[in-house]
This record gives structure tokens, C-alpha cells and sequence, in this order.
């Protein structure tokens, strides 16, 4: 018996050791193929080595220590942060009962690293805070209450801004009210974090704002106190901290060798960057062409982007992507984020995630590095540190905006002079980050973040799987473990695909599951893009599986044009029914278009059915009789999976 | 601040005291006359004032620090009478809000300072056994079932028992329909198995007698037959188990006690009446 044992592990051994050739190739994919050839267990279930625990977490939240969440009134902390995700039912910040219907799994807070705990400090009235006459000076007239206490948050704002702030009160490294902060807020995500259970990464934001432009990061650790409290976090003010996502890295790569830890970057908000977050120039060194080093650090340490949130959708805008039906959705295109410059049409190819991950294939055709092979994560940034997902469940993206009889009719931010703005309505109820992982820890989902086999969608928890590859046949689609023949003949999401070899061509192995508590799917969609051999970048969308395809009563027009899902909204409710769509499509597509010669990028979105958006609900539930012109009350809610890559040698 | 104190509520009321001193030290009543139109500077706010300057700069101001620490007094002062006046703090629940967070942020630190006894804690325990009980961790297999693919899934669903009780060895991934879901499930947590299939489905799990198959469990995608294999966990805990989550939960709690006596002495203190 031991014997027989020991055989299998040699022949397990030479296996993996034929394997480890391809794996090689296939760089993203660190799976095992074990679990892959037939003849080692009767169970196909034992030993698979691949991740098979679908997890759903927020990667971007704020409590009150963000200086713009506490001082926006939000008064719950990290601590009521937790609770809350992990289902617990807490008091909003206006004072309203709030419970999740379903916990996360895990979550990232990220505090606004400038001034972050300064706001709290003050009303406290810390040691620190009441040493300095300015501190002392707030701290007293937010006692005072009245229009005092507003014109007293309207002082600090103008006084930071016109550099005329304290240095007591601007926290950030060397300030001890900072490390303070710092040391607490890890402290909080070690009390709350419960492996296997419930997780708190420890992470914050880095707040980079150039002229108006969101450059914001998120930075999420691999590790525990012990390594996160040897550092402080970066902040975006000079001289001690810096706006340039170059010293981002410099702080992320010191970061690794002095804790031995492991860190990652994601940037978000590229539709508020006003052509910034993906331009193809260095701005921060007087517009300077990328060279071999820009791309190389961008791509060691920003491997994903949050492709969603409440500020909007940013996959693609409807001018970049004329051609797909699906790209207006929660668009946000009226200017930066301080709305200080107004949005032009030729900013968008170098803001929103399709058009960037385009242009990541033309600068790796010419240095050779993609700057821009971003996997995909959800989030939220609301600043209420209440994440609500759900529509029929939406506490705002901040406190002002949680729930009330107004805030439908609520207007946001607007800029006359320039006369561009918001309202309340245009804010989307944002959706999580779902990794497929092996356990729920810090570890393990840090790793699959790293090996881009995450995704995102904006609120349901529709469950998806894709791999690529050149060999999956139809009877591959026909098996009921689509993971075992996906990681044993192919890459999954965020994976690279082997170059091709003479007449191959690869195809797609895809599953979607709706929300077992959710709506049905309308359709999967593949969206491909590619460089020419003249260095002009392309994309197509592919409807690849939708209900009633196989009955026929769903059909392509003879413009391509698949016909709608339909509609089954009862705004009166606000409900729909599972009537439409189907509860699970799947589909193996062969790319029709393929060229061995020309990189590209393969990346799934499934599409639901329509239902009722957040403004339905607040309609029906404070009878609202006037709504503003143009509101949305009804979505179609996705995922986005993170892309594959093919990489041509050209 | 040591804890002086281990009596929470004496500690509380202790503070309840200073806060009130403190806050007529800031802005009570007795330091400026105010008729409708009207601000009057007493010698006690002046002297509160000068004193305020001497502890942060450790001297007296001048002449001009003095006269301009009068006049913003005076400007606060008049803004915030108007601010009232204007409705400015009646409408203004945010200021509110702050002022109110202030105050416990106070009382809180109260909280902070005390440490649970071993006894306090498995007491604390002791009250809250289903709390703490362990995740119910189940191992189980299923098949399938579209509703919407058979005119009488009932009667699939009979013949698909019908077949699994007789014959154990069957593939189970070749039965009913294809679902995106584990044929089966070693080891898994409640929690994991709600969301996979839906909370009502998990419910009804644990109370599926084990190594038997069951017919029409229904699911968010719908029905299924289901045999529980193993079912562990649930078990009450001892403190050593659970101590990081229950001294938690105890500090919560001091803190959420100490919230609602302050509270309640404030009404007593105010006295609320409904009209």
C-alpha cells in the first residue's frame, strides 16, 4: 500500500514536472494540473488544487476617519464598519436601523490617507489637537454647534487648500495624531479579522488629485500588524508625501523589502480623471514618452482597477464604443472630480478601462511591457462606512444622501460657471469584488487579486467562470465541472494565453450562474480586443449565450442585433419576475476573427435582466410624486470578468 | 485616564458631573446677558478668555491679541445668536449630530478603560451560548432539478430517488440537470452553502436527517435531491475557544450600557414630554 503510494507520488511527480513546461507559459495560472489527469482518484472531487471557493467582498469603503466622509458628518468608525459587513445591524449615521441581507466575506477599508483621523481628533479634542491654537480653536467651535460648527468645516477646508493650515492638524507621516490613526485602524482590521470566516485586509487609499483629476490608488496588504506597522501610509501632499504614482511605487517596493510583505495598487475613477488615469505620457515628468522602466513598475504593482462604482461606470463610455449597446450604463461624464474642468470628448481614450487596456496592447507591441493588463474589482467609495450593495437596500454614497424622502430630488455637485453637475440620483448603488479563491484569508485572496482571478459586478452576486484555451470540444461544455477541464486544458480569468501554434485558434469556456437570490441572466457577451499589424487597436462585443437560444424565440437580426431580453419591472412595487432570461447560460466560443499574429484580450460580461434601480425604490417607499428629468429607475445589472490576454510575439 | 474607577456607573456619573461643569465653563448662560437684540461681556468671560490665550501660549496676550480675542467672541457670539434665530440649529442635524458625538466620544472613553474580570467574561459568555456556538459545517451531495425543463418535475424527481437509493455508486454529475453549482460539498459552513444556493436551502439542511437522500429541497434555481453525509460543529464553545470574539462583544456591550444610562439620566435630567 505504501509502496503503491509512493509510485503515485513519483508519477504525480513527472507529471507535474511535463507540465511545469506549460504552466510555465501560461505565467498567471500558479494551479496545479494534477487534479486534471483522469487516472489518480475515483473522486474527481479530492485533491483539486485550484480554487473552487467563490468569495464577495467590498475593496474600497470609508468611515469617519476619511476627513472628507467625517467631515461630511459620518460618525461610524472602523469598528462599526465591520460589524455591519459582517451582518450585523447598526445605526446609520442618521440615525437609521440598517442590516445586510446577505455579510461579506471579506473587506477592504480604505481611509483617505491625507488628514485621515484628523476630523475625529478634533471634535474628541485630543491632546495633540487642543496643544495647537488652530486645533484648539475648531475643536471649540464644533462645541459651539450652530452655524459656528458649519462655518468652522468650510475654515479647515479653505485653510488647507490656501496652505494655511496648522501643522498640527495636517496628519500625515511625522504627525503623531497620523501614526495614531494609522496604528489603530490595523489594530481594528486585527480584532475584526476571523480566517475562514469573515476578513479584513488592511489597505488605505492614496488620494492623488492633479488639477481636479482623480488619480486615486487603493493599496491593499498581503499581511498582518506586524508588517503594516513598520510603515506608514503614503500621503498625496508635499514635500512628505506625493501626488506621483511613481513615488507610489517607490513606497509599494519598499514596502516589500523592508517588511518582507506584499502589496498591491488598483487605481479607480479613470471617468473623473479627465483623460489622466490611463494617459500615454508621463505628466508628472513634463509629459515625457513611457520608456521600458514607467511600464515596467506600472505593471509590477497595478495589476487590477476598479472597474465600477457609486461615482460611476467605467468600462467604456458610448462614444469610445459606438457599437455596443450595453456602454452607456451609471455614466458619469460631466467633468473631473472637483468638477473644476469639463469633460471633452477626447479625453475618454485615456480614462475609461476598455480603451486602456487597448492601449496597453499597443505599447507592448512597441516596449514590450503592457502597462495596462488590468484585471478587474468592484467597489463602492462610499463614505458612509455602511456597504449597501442591494438596490432595495442603497444607504448612499454619503451621509447626506442616505435615506429620506428628498434625496431623489437631491441636487450633488454642481459647477455654474462652467454649468456642469449632478444630482443625488446619478449616484449607483455599487456592486462587489468576487475572487476565486482557496480559503477565505488575507493570503489567499491577496493572491488570487495578484493573479487577476477576480471580477466584478455592480451588486448582484452572479457567479462566473471562464477559461481559455485551444482544445475544449463541445462535450467539454456538456460537463458538469467546468474548473477541472478549464484549468486542465486552459488559463482561467486574468490568465495569459500560450502563443498558438499553426492552426490553433482559442476558444472560450464560459458559465454564468445568476444570484441564487437575484434575477435571471439575459446574456453573456465576450469582448475582444486586438492591434492590427499596423498598430491600430480594435474591439468587437460577441453575444455568445442568451435564454431562449436554443428554443429559437431569441434570435440575431440580420444587423447582428440580438433581440431584447424584455422587461418584466413593476415600478408600482418596485419588483420583477424571473419570467425572462434563464438562470444559467454557458457557452464554448471560438473566436471567428483570430489571428495568431495580433495580441488581444478576451473578457466576459454577463448581462441581467432589468430591474428596478435604487430611485424605484426610494420612489415607491417616501411616495415621491416629482422626480428630476432624465432619472433612471430601472438597470441592468453585470459582471465583468477579468480579461485573458493572448500575446502575440509581434 | 488609569481606571480609577472599576464601578462603570459611578465613573459615569462622575464624568456626567465634569461635563456639566465644563460645558457652563464654555458657554453657560450666566457669562453674557442677552436680551432679543443684545450681547453683553461679562468680567467672567473675559477672564475665561484671557485664560484660554495664557494656556496655549503660555503668556497673556497684548493689547491687540486682547482686543482682537474680544471681538471674535463678540462675532461668534452674534453669528450663533443669529444662527439660532434663523433657524440654523433647529434645522441643522448635522451640527447636532456632532455636537452629540462629541459627547460620547467622552463617555466612551470611560468605556475604554475598563478591563473584564476572567468571571465577567465567561458570565458574559454563559448568557450568550447560541451566539457563540461553532459554524455548522455540513458535507453533502446533490442533484438538480430544472422545474422549468419537465411538464411533472414531481415525478423526475421521483424516479431520480428511486434510482439513487438503489443503486449508490452513481455518477452524481450525470444525473438531473447541469447547474454551475458542486455535485459535492466537503466540509462547508452554512454561511458558504446560503450563498451558493440560497438561504432557505440551507435552512432546510439542517434539519435533513443525515446519510439518506431527500427529494424536492428547494433552492434559489430549484428543486434538489440531497443527501447529507456528515454534519459537525454547532457545538456550544468554551471562552478559551472564543475569548478575542467575546471580549469584543463585552467591550461593545460596556460601551452600549454606559450609552443607555447616560441617555437615560439625560431624559430624567431634561425631562420629556409628549404633546
Amino acid at each position: 500500500m505504501e509502496n503503491n503510494k509512493q509510485n503515485f507520488r513519483k508519477n504525480m511527480q513527472k507529471q507535474r514536472a511535463s507540465l511545469f513546461f506549460v504552466s510555465g507559459l501560461l505565467l498567471a495560472s500558479s494551479v496545479s494540473f494534477a487534479a486534471s489527469e483522469k487516472e489518480k482518484n475515483y473522486s474527481p472531487y479530492a485533491d483539486k488544487n485550484y480554487p473552487t471557493k467563490l468569495l464577495f467582498g467590498e475593496t474600497h469603503i470609508h468611515s469617519a476617519l476619511s476627513a472628507d466622509a467625517g467631515g461630511g458628518g459620518t460618525t461610524l468608525l472602523p469598528r462599526d464598519i465591520y460589524r455591519f459587513a459582517r451582518g450585523e445591524q447598526v445605526m446609520s449615521n442618521t440615525n437609521q436601523p440598517v442590516k445586510l441581507d446577505r455579510p461579506l466575506d471579506f473587506i477592504c477599508l480604505t481611509e483617505h490617507t491625507d488628514g485621515m483621523g484628523v476630523i475625529t481628533d478634533i471634535f474628541k479634542g485630543t491632546e495633540n489637537i487642543l496643544a495647537d491654537e488652530q486645533g484648539a480653536d475648531y475643536h471649540k467651535r464644533f462645541a459651539a454647534g450652530g452655524a459656528e460648527a458649519k462655518q468652522a468645516s468650510f475654515d479647515i477646508i479653505a485653510a488647507f487648500s490656501s496652505g494655511t493650515l496648522s501643522k498640527a492638524l495636517i496628519y500625515q507621516e511625522g504627525n503623531p495624531g497620523y501614526g495614531r490613526t494609522w496604528k489603530d485602524l490595523v489594530q481594528a482590521a486585527e480584532e475584526f479579522n476571523e480566517p475562514h470566516r469573515f476578513t479584513t485586509m488592511i489597505s488605505y487609499e492614496w488620494t492623488s488629485l492633479v488639477k481636479g483629476n482623480n488619480l486615486h490608488r487603493n493599496i491593499i496588504l498581503r499581511d498582518n500588524p506586524d508588517r503594516a506597522l513598520q510603515v506608514l501610509p503614503l500621503t498625496m501632499t508635499p514635500p512628505i508625501g506625493s501626488p506621483n504614482p511613481r513615488d507610489l511605487w517607490k513606497w509599494l517596493e519598499n514596502y516589500e523589502t523592508t517588511t518582507g510583505g506584499r502589496a498591491i495598487a488598483i487605481p479607480h475613477n479613470g471617468n473623473l480623471s479627465n483623460g489622466w488615469l490611463f494617459a500615454l505620457q508621463d505628466d508628472f515628468n513634463n509629459g515625457a514618452k513611457f520608456d521600458l522602466a514607467y511600464v515596467t513598475e506600472r505593471a509590477k504593482w497595478e495589476k487590477l482597477v476598479e472597474i465600477g462604482q457609486t461615482k460611476g461606470d467605467s468600462e467604456t463610455h458610448a462614444k469610445l464604443s459606438p457599437n455596443d449597446e450595453f456602454a452607456d450604463y451609471e455614466t458619469w461624464d460631466f467633468g473631473n472630480l472637483d468638477l473644476s474642468a469639463k469633460k471633452t470628448d477626447d479625453m475618454l481614450k485615456t480614462e475609461y478601462t476598455r480603451a486602456a487596456l487597448k492601449n496597453g496592447l499597443v505599447i507592448d507591441s512597441e516596449l514590450g511591457v503592457n502597462p495596462f493588463k488590468l484585471g478587474f474589482v468592484g467597489g463602492g467609495d462610499l463614505h458612509t462606512a455602511l456597504v449597501t450593495q442591494d438596490d432595495d437596500n442603497f444607504f448612499g454614497a454619503f451621509t447626506w444622501m442616505e435615506p429620506s424622502e428628498k434625496r431623489a430630488n437631491a441636487p450633488a455637485k454642481y459647477n455654474k460657471k462652467l454649468d456642469i453637475g449632478y444630482d443625488a440620483w446619478r449616484y449607483a448603488s455599487p456592486g462587489p469584488t468576487a475572487v476565486w479563491a482557496k480559503e477565505n484569508t488575507r493570503a489567499e485572496i491577496f493572491d488570487a487579486m495578484k493573479r487577476k482571478e477576480v471580477y466584478a459586478t455592480t451588486g448582484p452576486r452572479i457567479r462566473v467562470r471562464v477559461f481559455a484555451g485551444y482544445d475544449f470540444t463541445e462535450a467539454d461544455l456538456k460537463q458538469r465541472d467546468i474548473a477541472t477541464i478549464g484549468y486542465g486544458k486552459g488559463v482561467p480569468m486574468g490568465g495569459d494565453l500560450a502563443m498558438a501554434k499553426k492552426g490553433q485558434t482559442p476558444s472560450l469556456l464560459i458559465r454564468a450562474l445568476r444570484d441564487p437570490e437575484g434575477a435571471n441572466l439575459d446574456r453573456v457577451q465576450v469582448i475582444k480586443g486586438w492591434v492590427d499589424s499596423k498598430g491600430d487597436a480594435h474591439e468587437k462585443v460577441y453575444d455568445v449565450s442568451w435564454s431562449d437560444k436554443a428554443s429559437g424565440k431569441r434570435k440575431v437580426d440580420n444587423k447582428g442585433k440580438l433581440a431584447a431580453v424584455g422587461d418584466t419591472v413593476d415600478l408600482s412595487i418596485p419588483t420583477w419576475s424571473n419570467t425572462i432570461g434563464s438562470a444559467q447560460l454557458e457557452a464554448l466560443w471560438t473566436d471567428p476573427n483570430f489571428n495568431a499574429a495580433e495580441k488581444a484580450f478576451y473578457y466576459v460580461r454577463v448581462i441581467e435582466i432589468p430591474t428596478p434601480r435604487w430611485t424605484a425604490y426610494d420612489v415607491v417607499r417616501y411616495k415621491v410624486t416629482e422626480l428630476p428629468e432624465g432619472i433612471k429607475l430601472k438597470t441592468q445589472e453585470r459582471a465583468y470578468t477579468s480579461p485573458i490576454w493572448y500575446n502575440s510575439k509581434g | 485616564m488609569t481606571s480609577f474607577f472599576k464601578e462603570p456607573l459611578l465613573h459615569f456619573l462622575l464624568l456626567g458631573g465634569a461635563l456639566l461643569f465644563v460645558y457652563s465653563f464654555i458657554d453657560g448662560e450666566p457669562d453674557f446677558v442677552a436680551s432679543a437684540n443684545e450681547i453683553t461681556l461679562s468680567d467672567n468671560k473675559l477672564a475665561q478668555l484671557t485664560y484660554a490665550f495664557k494656556k496655549t501660549h503660555q503668556r497673556l496676550p497684548d493689547k491687540n491679541e486682547h482686543s482682537a480675542l474680544v471681538v471674535n467672541y463678540l462675532k461668534e457670539e452674534a453669528a450663533y445668536k443669529k444662527g439660532v434665530e434663523m433657524g440654523l440649529l433647529e434645522g441643522d442635524a448635522l451640527i447636532k449630530k456632532r455636537i452629540r458625538q462629541k459627547l460620547e466620544f467622552i463617555i466612551e472613553d470611560a468605556a475604554k478603560n475598563i478591563e473584564p474580570t476572567e468571571q465577567q467574561l465567561s458570565d458574559f459568555l454563559a448568557e450568550r451560548v447560541e451566539e457563540y456556538r461553532a459554524d455548522e459545517i455540513f458535507s453533502f451531495s446533490q442533484v438538480y432539478i430544472d422545474p422549468k425543463n419537465y411538464k411533472q418535475a414531481g415525478v423526475e424527481l421521483n424516479t431520480l430517488i428511486a434510482l439513487l437509493q438503489t443503486n449508490e455508486a452513481q455518477d452524481l454529475s450525470s444525473l438531473g440537470d447541469a447547474i454551475f453549482l458542486q455535485p459535492s460539498y466537503n466540509d462547508t459552513s452554512y454561511r458558504f452553502i446560503a450563498r451558493d444556493f440560497g438561504s432557505q436551502f440551507a435552512d432546510t439542511l439542517k434539519n435533513l436527517q443525515p446519510d439518506m437522500w431527500h427529494s424536492g429541497i428547494k433552492s434559489g434555481y430549484g428543486l434538489h435531491l440531497v443527501k447529507v453525509t456528515a454534519k459537525k460543529g454547532g457545538e456550544a464553545q468554551s471562552l478559551d475557544k472564543v475569548r478575542d470574539q467575546v471580549r469584543q462583544q463585552w467591550f461593545y456591550q460596556q460601551r452600549e450600557n454606559i450609552m443607555k444610562t447616560f441617555y437615560e439620566s439625560l431624559f430624567k435630567e431634561y425631562g420629556i414630554k409628549t404633546s
